[in-house]
């Protein structure tokens, strides 16, 4: 087992890579009760077309919900509830995640989770009945107008990039789907070499990972062949620049998105340099916010989001109220005329630094942030925070001039 | 972790010691009996007080100081339970054992400022406007909008009356009657603060008598408690269209002549049993054995003495799933459900309060419950559950009843599909 220690917060990361491919991260913190342990696949929506043949978006989602079902009872939400643990799992654009959390047998617990992802038994008319449930869940989204704007959002800023599809999909997806289809994916991505499993909470570790050794040995999997993704070419122009959605929402929506090229620098570093550059321009201590809330034009302080499509990010500002043409104008204006201040800038390092300390007081964020990290580039860096102390006002003001932050597509969403 | 309860006349100061943390917690909670005309004004009181002070005249001012603070956490919110309603301030910060020896003094000041020093009038139309638009925005969540209407029926109950407050209201409120229910709320609340970390206690409360000190204490004979619903006789049913994919069903029921047993442990149990998680009886019979929802839950509210279940389904299917969830309870009334499931429902409940812990806000939850409702330590509370029966739960059973029906439906059903 290797020791990653998170340097100068010295927090301690355990990780071992098995014989069959899979890594294990494992994260111990004695003074709490419970555990919260996930099982990720590196397979999410975006990864609907490889080895040449293309699959119906929502596909990803769809087998996660499949691979929860077992050929003979107990199913996972029955066996983990006899020890008073939950159970559940999401789908994102890049990752599949199963997860637990409870209190009492951890090892069992975590071969349930191995068995069960690992296992999967799909039957045509499983494949059916599934299908009314999912259409509900896209039902429900479709009636959020947070949903419908994010959707919208993506649609309206990438071109080709399977990114700007929604992750669950359409009905219309969802019915074309069958169990021939989900067999393929599933045997493509739920491989070891593609996997990984994170265990955070109070438990010994070094029993922990023989029991998960165990447990990998006494099974046999297919050589792995990584299939070919498909490749895209993203432009970087737009789709829309601007389009009005009718929605069935009492406060309009807004939302101002920025595409721009992703420069060929430390891309953690710049992800956490444009968080900072849009939190001192826009976030709730500048005086943007300050100016615009005096003068009504916002009551919130606009929402910062921040995608990054592989090859372009698209930098989202939101914003709900009826004054959005205005809005639209102040920004259009700020971002011509963007400057950090060494004041700023050294505040708002001690606050991501003091967030990093916040977060391993929660077994979860200590797990999202592993997966996170894993998904991003396979590693769990242990110098976030030197990273964070050496962002300059120059290094940062320097980045500013290099970007051109004129290439927006605007969604507005009203009754 | 070591519980000291300090009497400081008007208020008591409960300081849970335990170095399980990294950061120092200290929480705040003003209770009175709720009261329909004062819910509009308390909500904007709440936003008000984290927004500025007299030391941090704006907005901007304020969130720099707690970014200064070492990014404190700080937050306010209005909540209910039963017949009482609490504003609670939250502040979270990292122990000065990780940043600067000094830091837990100067953030438990800046506390002092908020709850002592309040500003109300150089934010106040923003922080009007603020809460006018989310009021506006409850639409938004088909489900909160749902529950919201379904309550509203029973008229005169605290859980009829709209938690987020009323435009009308609020448009008419100046900064004196905010100024003077301030003054109301510091003279006549019942006041109870936690500090959650590894703290010197006599430190603590020396600031704490030194700084925070509040006027007369007057004793509120607290009756959480709501009275029972008054049966229908049949069962209501309101419908309102609205342009919609998913058809809302929304159920109350009412709950009768609960023992405290009961209240605390049964029901629980029984809920959690009926709709609490993907393993609950309606998830199997709604959604897995038929499909005919993605969720769908049971909440108890047990000192409101009512039980709500909803789901979101496909048009046209309201009426069948309807039926599933009332058979689905008539089977556990007499008797027909599996030990495992029952079982489950209990161990999850006992993994539950057991995590509790685990977080600073859970652990004062857990302090404040007992002081609410007389809620027994962790430990009781799991032996507690252990103890209910598939007796209890048939019992149980037979004291709930269907009140009232909710649905909110699309206007158009061809659209479903697209």
């Amino acid at each position: 087992m290797k020791k990653i220690t998170i340097n100068k917060i010295n927090e301690d990361i355990y990780y071992e890579k098995l014989d069959n491919g899979l890594d294990v991260y494992l994260y111990v913190n004695p003074n709490i009760q419970n555990n919260y342990v996930t099982f990720t696949t590196k397979y999410g929506s975006i990864y609907n077309e490889f080895n040449g043949k293309k699959y119906p978006n929502g596909i990803a989602h769809f087998l996660e919900h499949k691979v929860f079902s077992q050929k003979e009872d107990p199913q996972p939400e029955e066996f983990y509830g006899m020890t008073g643990a939950i159970t559940n799992a999401y789908t994102t654009f890049k990752n599949t995640t199963y997860m637990f959390s409870g209190v009492n047998n951890i090892c069992e617990n975590i071969c349930y989770l191995l068995d069960f992802v690992q296992n999967i038994y799909l039957t045509k008319e499983s494949v059916e009945s599934e299908k009314g449930i999912i259409t509900q869940e896209i039902n429900m989204c479709n009636d959020r107008p947070g949903d419908i704007l994010y959707d919208a959002i993506r649609k309206n800023a990438i071109k080709v990039n399977p990114f700007k599809d929604s992750i669950i999909g359409t009905v219309k997806d969802i019915k074309s789907i069958t169990k021939e289809m989900l067999e393929e994916c599933y045997y493509n991505f739920y491989h070891p070499e593609n996997m990984f499993l994170v265990v955070t909470g109070n438990f010994d570790k070094d029993e922990v990972m023989k029991v998960i050794k165990e447990n990998q040995s006494n099974k046999t999997f297919k050589k792995y062949i990584p299939c070919k993704l498909k490749k895209y070419n993203e432009p970087l122009e737009v789709v829309k620049e601007k389009e009005i959605i009718k929605c069935n929402t009492d406060v309009p929506k807004m939302a101002y998105s920025i595409k721009i090229p992703i420069l060929d620098i430390d891309k953690r570093k710049q992800s956490i340099m444009m968080y900072l550059i849009f939190n001192i321009l826009f976030g709730d201590t500048s005086t943007f916010d300050e100016e615009l809330k005096k003068d009504g034009i916002i009551t919130n302080t606009l929402s910062y989001n921040l995608l990054d499509i592989d090859s372009h990010y698209i930098i989202t500002l939101a914003n709900t109220g009826d004054r959005y043409e205005e809005l639209i104008e102040k920004i259009d204006n700020k971002l011509k005329d963007m400057v950090i201040t060494d004041n700023d800038l050294e505040r708002k390092k001690r606050v991501l630094i003091s967030n990093e300390v916040f977060s391993y007081e929660n077994i979860e964020m200590v797990n999202d942030m592993i997966v996170d990290n894993v998904i991003f580039d396979n590693t769990v860096p242990d110098n976030i925070i030197e990273v964070i102390k050496s962002i300059t006002t120059k290094e940062i003001n320097n980045l500013l001039k290099k970007i051109d932050f004129s290439n927006k597509s605007i969604v507005i969403l009203k009754k | 972790m070591k519980y000291t309860k300090y009497d400081m006349n008007a208020y008591n100061l409960h300081i849970i010691n335990t170095d399980r943390f990294k950061t120092i917690t200290v929480g705040i909670a003003f209770r009175r009996k709720l009261v329909k005309e004062e819910i509009t004004i308390r909500n904007l009181l709440k936003d008000l007080m984290i927004n500025a002070n007299g030391t941090y005249p704006t907005e901007r001012d304020l969130i720099i100081e707690t970014e200064k603070l070492y990014d404190l956490k700080l937050s306010s919110s209005n909540y209910r339970i039963g017949n009482d309603t609490i504003i609670a301030f939250r502040m979270r910060f990292l122990n000065e054992k990780y940043t600067e020896d000094g830091m837990n003094e100067e953030s438990i000041r800046f506390l002092y400022d908020l709850i002592f020093n309040p500003k109300f009038d150089s934010d106040f139309d923003k922080c009007k406007n603020r809460m006018k638009k989310s009021i506006l925005s409850l639409k938004d969540n088909k489900i909160r909008y749902s529950l919201l209407k379904l309550l509203e029926t029973t008229k005169d109950k605290p859980y009829s009356y709209n938690s987020y407050g009323e435009i009308e209201v609020l448009d008419k409120i100046s900064v004196d009657d905010v100024k003077n229910y301030y003054d109301d709320v510091i003279k006549n609340d019942i006041v109870d603060v936690f500090v959650v970390g590894e703290v010197n206690n006599d430190k603590i409360k020396n600031l704490f008598r030194e700084c925070f000190k509040l006027p007369t204490y007057h004793k509120y004979k607290s009756d959480i408690i709501v009275p029972e619903l008054i049966s229908n006789g049949s069962i209501k049913e309101y419908r309102e269209k609205d342009n919609v994919n998913q058809t809302q069903i929304s159920i109350l029921c009412k709950l009768s002549k609960l023992t405290d047993r009961e209240r605390k442990y049964v029901l629980p149990v029984y809920s959690e049993m009926l709709g609490g998680t993907a393993n609950s009886l309606l998830f199997d019979n709604v959604r897995e054995k038929n499909s005919y929802a993605y969720y769908v839950n049971a909440i108890i509210k047990s000192y409101d003495n009512i039980l709500i279940i909803y789901s979101g389904v496909g048009a046209g299917n309201e009426d069948n799933v309807i039926k599933i969830i009332k058979k689905t309870m008539k089977d556990v009334s007499r008797g027909k459900f599996s030990l495992d499931k029952f079982t489950s429902a209990k161990e999850t409940m006992a993994g539950a309060i057991k995590a509790s812990v685990d977080s600073p806000m859970g652990i004062i939850s857990n302090y404040y419950a007992s002081i609410l409702v007389g809620s027994k330590d962790v430990d009781e509370r799991i032996k507690m559950i252990g103890s209910v029966t598939k007796e209890d739960i048939v019992n149980v059973s037979r004291k709930i009843e269907f009140h009232t029906v909710f649905i909110l439906e699309g206007d158009n059903e061809e659209d479903n599909d697209k």
